[in-house]
């Protein structure tokens, strides 16, 4: 694992974005005082906190990253934020660097109807929207630093928003920003389907109103044919929530369905959809290193892209994880990936996760026509639209449906 | 999404991509084509719009044999185009989808529609079939000649659609899995092959004959009898369906010993079928009475009057409803005749076939010489332009749509008769009846296409014997143009 990994000391993380982000995910930043004062952006911040605990900061190298601000743990963050005549500055104990703030959206306390705020469902990070139609505590527990920027929950939530609801807050957000991706999570995992059925009618409802890439998040289904299904119905990317597939032992991953069989429909799932656009999450924090490490050999041998993910940034205080020890696990992803030859371009600017390609800054690894490419598909004006046009048109071209 | 299931193309996206859209980039590059080829200057001895007419005949041509869009959409393209190169008023060029022809087949179909709808067609299968198949041979042969007689009354593809039920039940009463026996093989093929040759028989046993017919009338201004044409095609026919049993019953092992368990079957599916409707009962005598004024009185009172007749007929006693006939009536190549037609007129009124045929007059002269020469045979020039023509009329049947074979092959073929000073009418048969026989390839036909479908024959189980049936049934064309032809005074 260390051969292509570049360790950096504590203090030169201000050097390298990727320890940055990682480092900020896990301490938080203390933000001054005078900001919420002075600071238009960060008074709106202030108005919703409840809603949105985090605070979106874009590093240098175009790094974006969703950092806990409000939380206890955070007062003893090594990183501060000062502004100063409309500039940033994130200084650490000896360095500092300029950042920019993404704008907090202003919708977020209007209403999407009468009973829940778009807040409550709805989570922007530049062009990137998350969805829960599972309702707030869903959103919360999924993207909220308070709970951990890295970590997954499961979808407990119940459905709270019509589709015409969907379609026209997406509308509102596009009047205030540009969306490129949006994020759509079943809210219930039962039935042989994963619960990619419950979302279906708003996967069809978004493609057919929104020019843009669609991930969703749901659980691996029992059937090859969901998989085509969620294919064929829209959306661009899955992310499969396996849990962990080897430290189960004798348990297996789901009930009735082994470790294998996971990774045969995972293998049909590559089969299906664009090269690099399968991921799942890995969960790490309260397992040895060495089964993360097995689990993103397995995914990765079956080019699957996964997304290193901690149950709870409590277990990462629990258990003493540092920066430095996690570091690693993320330079080996980006190094299993590249060795398996997986795309590593979808969505990869993403605040809330360190995305796969960040692991460059880990490996040491500077691919730059992969970034130029990359930063010429995640362009506002062309790439992205670019980017879902192509990711159309491939899917236009390869289902058809046939009467039984 | 519930009566329809996802299929997803998992090939490589640049292969699914070429696949997908390589018609498009065909059709561009076609179009790309005709219009640098009717921008260059006319050839030498032929008028711009003799010219221009080359250009929508190769245009049609390539369109038809790749089936790059559907035949009835190139028909009507042929229309359009024909006006838009100013080779002909448009108000001329449509006016060709209100001849005899058009109408003849149209009425032809509504009645089929009838047969089919009131269940007619498949009580007289069942019917050739009545008292017992007694050896497996014999169920061949009955097959044979059930399918080819009731393809004499109504298309082939109707015929053959009806009977692969029939043949399919007769498959699994012997048990036999797709693929898995040699005498079920031979069923299928039997029924396809009755279909084909009893095609050509009549004016309704597909559109080719009627088409001819329209083309004929409309370059020529004659006609050909319904009874004329039978004299000329039975004597065709029979023997072919002699040959066909030959050929089925020695290429393919007979592997049963009994067909009791067909004779179950089909008693069985006759018991089903219950008493002779009202509805069957008047379809058979508008039918038979439709038949007897086309073979006597045809000439006199013209084919699409008397299919028109027999139709209103029809929907007076209330047999069929319009949606019937919506439903079972093939209106594409209503379309395309009126496309086809309207083509070869074109091509004539431009002086393009007077072109070609000038063009191509000598060849015949050439090889009826050399044949003198070199092998003693005195053949006629004329003779050796029918052999040639029927052969490449045959070989075109193949690989496209038999009707299209008809509409490309035959106005030149018109135009060959009057530089050879022929009977033009000769040329339809010519023509005509070989592009009906295409028993090689699943996509000649639709009746072997459809013994195909059934998944019981592979596809050597139809090219071998196919192409056996195409060389002998080109053999026997030629020997009936050689000595049965003059016997009918049809002299060359």
């Amino acid at each position: 694992m260390t051969e292509t990994f570049r360790p950096i000391p504590e203090g030169d993380y201000f050097k390298n974005p990727g320890y940055l982000k990682l480092d900020l995910m896990l301490n938080g930043v203390r933000v001054d005082p005078s900001l919420f004062q002075k600071s238009l952006i960060l008074k709106e911040y202030r108005l919703s906190p409840s809603l949105c605990g985090n605070l979106d900061l874009i590093l240098p190298e175009e790094t974006h990253v969703s950092v806990p601000y409000q939380e206890e743990f955070t007062i003893h963050s090594p990183y501060k934020l000062r502004g100063l005549h409309g500039k940033y500055t994130l200084s650490g104990r000896e360095h500092s660097a300029v950042v920019k703030i993404v704008p907090h959206p202003s919708f977020y306390d209007e209403r999407v109807n009468s009973a829940v705020r778009i807040g409550d469902v709805a989570q922007c990070h530049g062009g990137y929207v998350s969805l829960a139609l599972g309702g707030h505590r869903y959103l919360q527990s999924h993207l909220n630093g308070s709970s951990g920027a890295l970590s997954t929950a499961p979808a407990t939530g119940r459905l709270v928003l019509s589709v015409d609801e969907v379609i026209g807050l997406l509308d509102r957000i596009r009047k205030e920003t540009a969306i490129d991706v949006i994020t759509l999570s079943a809210w219930s995992a039962k039935g042989e389907d994963g619960g990619i059925l419950q979302i279906e009618p708003y996967i069809r409802a978004i493609k057919a109103s929104f020019n843009v890439l669609l991930l969703v998040e749901v659980h691996l289904p029992n059937v090859r044919s969901m998989i085509d299904q969620t294919y064929a119905m829209g959306a661009d990317s899955v992310c499969y929530h396996l849990g962990n597939l080897c430290s189960h032992g004798d348990q297996p991953p789901a009930p009735g369905r082994s470790t294998e069989q996971e990774l045969h429909l995972l293998r049909h799932a590559v089969s299906i959809f664009p090269p690099g656009s399968i991921l799942s999450h890995i969960t790490m924090g309260s397992r040895p290193f060495a089964e993360v490490i097995e689990d993103i050999g397995l995914l990765t041998g079956i080019k699957v892209l996964p997304i290193l993910t901690v149950e709870g940034l409590e277990v990462v205080r629990q258990k003493g994880l540092t920066t430095a020890q996690l570091a690693p696990l993320f330079g080996y992803v980006y190094n299993a990936a590249k060795r398996a030859k997986i795309t590593m371009n979808w969505f990869s600017r993403l605040a809330p996760f360190v995305a796969p390609i960040e692991g460059r800054f880990f490996s040491g690894d500077s691919p730059k026509l992969k970034l130029a490419l990359l930063n010429f598909y995640q362009s506002r004006f062309l790439g992205g639209s670019i980017s879902a046009g192509l990711s159309n048109l491939r899917r236009k071209l390869r289902v058809r449906e046939v009467k039984k | 999404m519930t009566d329809s299931r996802v299929i997803i193309d998992r090939r490589p996206i640049t292969v699914v991509f070429i696949s997908r859209t390589y018609r498009f980039f065909l059709l561009l590059l076609l179009g790309f084509a005709f219009y640098a080829f009717v921008s260059a200057p006319p050839w030498a001895g032929l008028s711009p719009e003799g010219y221009k007419a080359v250009g929508a005949f190769f245009l049609c041509l390539i369109l038809w044999v790749t089936q790059l869009i559907p035949l009835a959409i190139t028909g009507l393209l042929a229309v359009a185009i024909v006006p838009l190169l100013g080779i002909m008023p448009a108000k001329q060029a449509f006016s060709y989808f209100g001849n005899d022809a058009v109408f003849f087949i149209l009425g032809a179909f509504i009645l089929s529609a009838a047969i089919l709808k009131t269940g007619l067609s498949t009580r007289l299968a069942l019917l050739f079939l009545k008292g017992g198949v007694r050896s497996p041979r014999q169920l061949i042969w009955r097959i044979l000649v059930s399918s080819a007689f009731l393809s004499c009354l109504m298309p082939e593809h109707a015929v053959a659609a009806f009977f692969l039920p029939i043949i399919l039940e007769m498959a699994r009463a012997l048990e036999y899995e797709p693929f898995g026996g040699s005498y079920g093989r031979t069923l299928f093929l039997a029924m396809a092959w009755g279909c084909i040759i009893g095609g050509v028989v009549t004016f309704l046993g597909g559109g080719r004959a009627p088409l001819a017919l329209g083309i004929l009338k409309e370059l020529t201004d004659q006609d050909i009898g319904f009874l004329d044409w039978m004299k000329t095609t039975v004597v065709l026919a029979v023997p072919m369906l002699g040959v066909a049993f030959v050929v089925l019953t020695f290429y393919f092992r007979i592997d049963v010993e009994s067909v009791e368990g067909i004779n179950r079957a089909l008693e069985a599916r006759r018991k089903k079928l219950g008493m002779t409707s009202w509805g069957e009962k008047w379809v058979l005598l508008i039918l038979l009475l439709a038949v007897y004024f086309w073979m006597f009185h045809g000439l006199k009172a013209g084919l699409a009057n008397i299919a028109i007749a027999a139709v209103v007929i029809l929907f007076t006693f209330k047999v069929v409803s319009w949606k019937d006939v919506e439903e079972y009536v093939n209106w594409g190549i209503i379309l395309m005749y009126g496309g086809a037609i309207c083509l070869g007129r074109a091509m004539d009124s431009s002086g393009l076939i007077e072109w070609i045929a000038q063009k191509f007059l000598h060849y015949p002269e050439i090889i009826a010489t050399h044949l003198g020469n070199w092998f003693g045979i005195g053949v006629p020039a004329t003779y050796v332009l029918f052999v040639l023509l029927s052969l490449v009329a045959l070989f075109l049947t193949e690989m496209m749509s038999n009707s299209a074979v008809v509409a490309v092959l035959l106005p030149v073929a018109i135009g060959l008769a009057h530089s050879y000073q022929l009977d033009p009418r000769l040329m339809a048969y010519v023509v005509a009846l070989p592009a009906g026989l295409a028993f090689l390839l699943p996509i000649s036909t639709p009746a072997v296409a459809l013994a195909y479908s059934s998944g019981y024959l592979r596809i050597k189980d139809i090219l071998i014997p196919g192409l056996m049936m195409n060389i002998i049934a080109w053999l026997l064309l030629v020997l009936v143009m050689k000595f049965w032809w003059p016997y009918l005074g049809m002299r060359y």
